[in-house]
């Protein structure tokens, strides 16, 4: 039970809230209303009631003599107002009754009524009364200082509220009928007005449920959508966009891997058939060993760099970071790679800023650097030169390996660092590559919570730029703090 | 020196036992943990290769229980996973060196001789093989009386190989030991190296060295 009170559904809450505000609206309303309503009664009754003693009071001190006066007084009201029901009565100081309304119910003795009020006091005494015949009254008296009489006599008048309270009863059960009907139309309204309102978000959770892996292709509309769901559906659409790049470059990945291992596959099993075909000499049979052996560490370096690539996109991978001299690291990288570059007619060299040391995990250092250096080389004609160079920024540490070569055209750049991508194929087949090495040095600098980027100019070389953070955390915080994705 | 060999996969399990016979070793073959701990309690071995995944006891517990119960033989590991996390795994738990496969033989081979050799006996100080001589404390070569002038790489290089003379050395190795290059780099490197050092080690004379293993890698051996 709790459980779906938890879960309870925005409309519901939605609607819930509207009609609740409503109710409350319509309560607080009608309340106010009919309380105005009976305090107006009310004050109306206790104005008249005041005023009838008030003339019988007066009339009683000025002229108690007059017998006739009085008796009109007190018996001409219902004629007067027949519709009001005034009761009167007039004790003489005796405490007998010296005249009163007829009609004057028995149920009305002269004891109920209160004690006799100074009428030009404010607080003038009321009673309400139901009697026995289920009348209800409301009464008051005064007395009346007559000279000459041996006391005063005493003035009782009485009102029936009894229509007035059936009609404020009725008034009340009308009033509860609208709060009651308001009630529902109030849940009946907000319903429609929650679910119209949450139209857009079942029209983005229905392309949701559409959304496949094999079919990526259904979009959020974004025409007439509220403003406020606007942004939610473009997200959404941009996710699926991202997600459909993501899956096709998986398949086009995964194709490439077939590709990628049928070729020195097929390379070793033409060789061996032709190597069985007939009988060979020893030599010839070296030969044929040997070329396999080539092949299969074609096949380890693909499967090798294919598991570090997998093992680099796990969030698990931890990475053994010490601080390392950069200035020393890059000599040495300088120092493996120099002959290769001097045949090659290419010049290397390596300019890190002095004193620089900066916490990297060394063999992953030396991979990429030493990935982009051999790219480098091999796309620089002789008389071109390779430059390494090092600084740190705003705490990263920043890594340049800079060519001289042709450069590579703009529309190759975006996806240079995608695996197996190779923006001139046959060339980089040729020299033994596996495709995988930018993918490998970008990888690299994201375990160390860095950024690979390239640029390429044509004609005057190729820069690619390594930038390494000190630790994950931080390049984290700096990129929420620059609010960068 | 007799070497066991622990590995449940039939064709592997033989290739190692071929060529480690045929480099002079004396090889048992073990062909799950249990039989592995038998052998080893049973008699003394130089060395155990061992792989890791195995039938029913693994390569970890064989490990384990050979370092429980005082035995310090060298132990190389193999295994197919390669996450970091393992290696140092099998590092903390008592192997002293570990390969992941695919490997070559040739590797295998240079990790065991490197293995036996961190055993007590120290690096000879001078290294003469046929009219080459490595003076390793001075770094300095000579060759039929004539001084080498090698830049301290290259020395590198010439002495590793000629430490492991008769043995073949793969560029992955060489690229190692001599550059601290730990990465599987693009070898062709070392090829350029190697014919540096040719070039002064070999081409001024007639008896040829350095020889290249096609395949495999380089080997410092004199002509028969």
């Amino acid at each position: 039970m709790w459980r779906g009170a938890r879960k309870r559904s925005i409309a519901w809450q939605l609607s819930a809230w509207y009609a609740g505000s409503a109710f409350l609206l319509l309560a607080v309303g009608t309340g106010f209303l009919y309380f105005v309503l009976a305090r107006s009664f009310d004050r109306e009754n206790t104005d008249y009631l005041t005023e009838k003693t008030r003339t019988l009071e007066t009339l009683l001190r000025e002229s108690p003599g007059e017998e006739a006066t009085v008796r009109w007084e007190v018996e001409g009201e219902s004629v007067a107002h027949p519709s009001i029901r005034v009761l009167s009565r007039v004790l003489a100081p005796n405490g007998s009754i010296r005249v009163q309304t007829s009609g004057m119910p028995e149920d009305l003795p002269p004891s109920v009524f209160p004690e006799p009020s100074n009428l030009n006091s404010e607080d003038i005494q009321t009673k309400d009364v139901e009697t026995r015949s289920r009348r209800t009254y409301r009464l008051m008296a005064a007395n009346a200082v007559t000279p000459g009489a041996a006391g005063p006599y005493t003035v009782q008048v009485a009102i029936e509220l009894t229509f007035e309270k059936a009609l404020l009863a009725g008034y009340r059960r009308q009033l509860w009928i609208v709060l009651v009907a308001g009630l529902v139309a109030a849940i009946w309204i907000g319903r429609r007005i929650a679910v119209r309102g949450l139209r857009p978000l079942r029209e983005i959770s229905q392309t949701v449920r559409q959304t496949r892996s094999t079919n990526l292709a259904p979009r959020v509309a974004l025409k007439n959508m509220p403003s406020e769901v606007e942004e939610l559906g473009s997200t959404f659409n941009d996710m699926l966009a991202r997600l459909g790049d993501s899956f096709a470059r998986l398949s086009q990945f995964s194709s490439d891997i077939a590709h990628e291992l049928r070729t020195p596959v097929n390379n070793l099993r033409g060789e061996i058939d032709l190597a069985l075909s007939r009988q060979r000499t020893p030599e010839e049979y070296a030969d044929v060993l040997g070329s396999l052996s080539e092949e299969c560490e074609h096949l380890t370096r693909l499967i090798d760099s294919l598991l570090f690539l997998a093992r680099a996109e796990q969030p698990a991978m931890q990475i053994h970071r010490e601080d390392l001299d950069i200035g020393r690291e890059l000599e040495l990288v300088r120092e493996f790679y120099e002959p290769a570059a001097a045949e090659e007619g290419v010049k290397l060299s390596a300019h890190a800023q002095s004193g620089l040391t900066f916490p990297l995990d060394r063999t992953l250092f030396q991979r990429a650097v030493g990935n982009l250096v051999q790219n480098g080389i091999a796309h620089t004609p002789r008389e071109g030169e390779v430059r390494i160079e090092a600084h740190s920024k705003e705490g990263h540490l920043v890594v340049l390996v800079k060519d001289t070569g042709s450069g590579i055209p703009q529309e190759h750049l975006p996806r240079l660092f995608d695996r197996f991508y190779r923006a001139d194929p046959a060339r980089a087949r040729n020299r033994g590559g596996t495709g995988l090495g930018l993918a490998i040095v970008q990888s690299i600098a994201h375990l160390h919570g860095g950024e690979a980027a390239i640029t390429s100019h044509d004609g005057r070389g190729t820069t690619v730029t390594l930038t390494f953070a000190s630790s994950v955390a931080n390049e984290r915080d700096r990129s929420t703090a620059g609010g960068r994705g | 020196m007799r070497l066991l060999i622990v590995e449940d996969e039939p064709k592997t399990a033989a290739y190692l036992k071929r060529g480690l016979s045929e480099n002079g070793f004396v090889a048992d073959l073990a062909h799950d943990g249990d039989q592995a701990i038998g052998f080893a309690e049973t008699s003394k071995y130089d060395l155990i290769v061992l792989d890791i995944m195995l039938p029913r006891r693994d390569g970890w517990s064989v490990l384990a229980h050979l370092r429980a119960s005082r035995d310090q033989t060298p132990v190389i590991c193999l295994t197919a996973r390669d996450a970091v996390d393992d290696r140092v795994k099998g590092l903390r738990a008592g192997a002293d060196d570990y390969l992941t496969k695919p490997f070559a033989f040739s590797e295998l081979l240079a990790r065991i001789h490197t293995v036996l050799r961190r055993a007590p006996q120290r690096a000879p100080e001078c290294i003469r093989i046929v009219d080459l001589e490595l003076d390793l404390a001075k770094q300095r070569a000579v060759r039929g009386g004539r001084r080498l002038e090698l830049t301290p790489k290259e020395f590198l290089l010439l002495s590793l190989l000629a430490r492991n003379v008769g043995n073949v050395l793969s560029r992955t190795v060489i690229a190692e030991q001599v550059w601290g290059m730990n990465f599987d780099c693009d070898t062709n490197v070392v090829d350029v190296h190697v014919r540096r050092l040719r070039s002064k080690v070999d081409d001024p004379f007639a008896q040829k060295l350095i020889r290249t293993v096609r395949g495999v890698g380089y080997s410092l051996k004199p002509e028969e």
